[in-house]
């Protein structure tokens, strides 16, 4: 979280951003209340939680490619943008012989499931995309982390959501070079890598330790 | 603590729409019962505001208003006047708010 808020302040150039999770996680999005996620479960299943930046719904992040892309020139209008961007992560899954297909606002399906869940924000006339596409989906462990009221988590609600959300089964190295090829072929660019730098690293240290790890951001709503 | 003299409710409540876009807002609203004016309130919910940080100035912006249509809603538009929302609308939360606080 801090390494993208750290592009969306310091980026001159289009940047695509690759990356998993050292361990699951849940991040709920900038206006959801804390009173969605089970903490005590999550501290038992060593599971950490971290606001994000952007709005949306809460994420179980497991087992997933994560991607970020931040870009200064992009559609003004929401929903335009969001389809542009998600075209990044289409291509890659069409390369993988998936149909993916856009599904508003900010969702990617393939067979009329969720397999790919995006957020935006916009600071510093620049645009940052953050998304997560599905490996495998463990939907009883995310119901379990998460406070959903007794009643809905029942069979039928986990059968639900079983119906609605998917994995891809496919390696994360497939659907990153799949996002590269993807990245290529949409801006007509290459791609050149960057590691970050130890001074990047310490700002985005510095953004983890005071901002992102900190209570007051956590427990802000 | 003598409740007759306290005339603050505060009322939480949890509702959520499911708009084309699917949605949820929740509300927590506590208001004086006798003036009808907001004391606090929490929007939250997995919706999407740009800019983000307007939550909060729409929050802030709210406390001291009469819990009535017009009051609300000419708040409401003059703080979210350059904001997108993607996820309820303007009318949608006033009658939220209202519904919620005794259907005024």
């Amino acid at each position: 979280m801090a390494i993208d808020e750290y592009l969306l302040y310091n980026c001159n150039d289009p940047v695509l951003r690759i990356y998993g999770w050292s361990k699951p996680c849940i991040s709920i999005g900038y206006f959801q209340s804390t009173d969605e996620v089970d903490f005590k479960k999550c501290k038992e299943q060593n599971v950490d939680v971290i606001r994000r930046i952007t709005g949306g719904g809460a994420v179980f992040h497991d087992m997933e490619v994560t991607y970020s892309f931040v870009t200064k020139d992009f559609s003004q209008g929401i929903m335009e943008s969001y389809k542009e961007i998600s075209e990044i992560v289409i291509q890659a899954l069409k390369e993988l012989g998936l149909d993916a297909k856009f599904s508003p606002l900010n969702d990617v399906t393939v067979n009329e499931k969720k397999v790919c869940g995006n957020a935006q924000t916009r600071k510093n006339n620049t645009l940052l995309q953050h998304g997560t596409i599905l490996l495998k989906v463990d939907v009883e462990k995310m119901f379990s982390l998460l406070r959903v009221p007794k009643e809905k988590i029942s069979d039928k609600n986990i059968l639900d959501v079983k119906n609605r959300v998917a994995g891809i089964s496919k390696t994360f190295d497939q659907v990153s070079d799949a996002l590269k090829n993807s990245t290529r072929d949409i801006f007509g660019c290459e791609l050149v890598s960057h590691t970050l730098s130890d001074k990047e690293l310490e700002s985005c240290q510095k953004l983890a330790d005071e901002k992102f790890s900190d209570e007051k951001w956590t427990f802000k709503r | 603590m003598n409740h007759k003299l306290d005339s603050s409710i505060e009322k939480i409540i949890t509702v959520s729409i499911t708009k084309k876009l699917g949605k949820i807002v929740k509300i927590n609203l506590s208001y004086k019962e006798e003036s009808q004016i907001i004391q606090s309130i929490k929007i939250t919910g997995d919706f999407f505001i740009h800019p983000e940080e307007v939550i909060e100035e729409l929050e802030q912006g709210l406390c001291g208003i009469k819990l009535e249509k017009e009051y609300l809603e000419n708040k409401m538009k003059l703080i979210l006047e350059d904001s997108k929302i993607f996820g309820f609308d303007i009318d949608s939360l006033v009658k939220m708010i209202l519904e919620t606080c005794g259907d005024k």
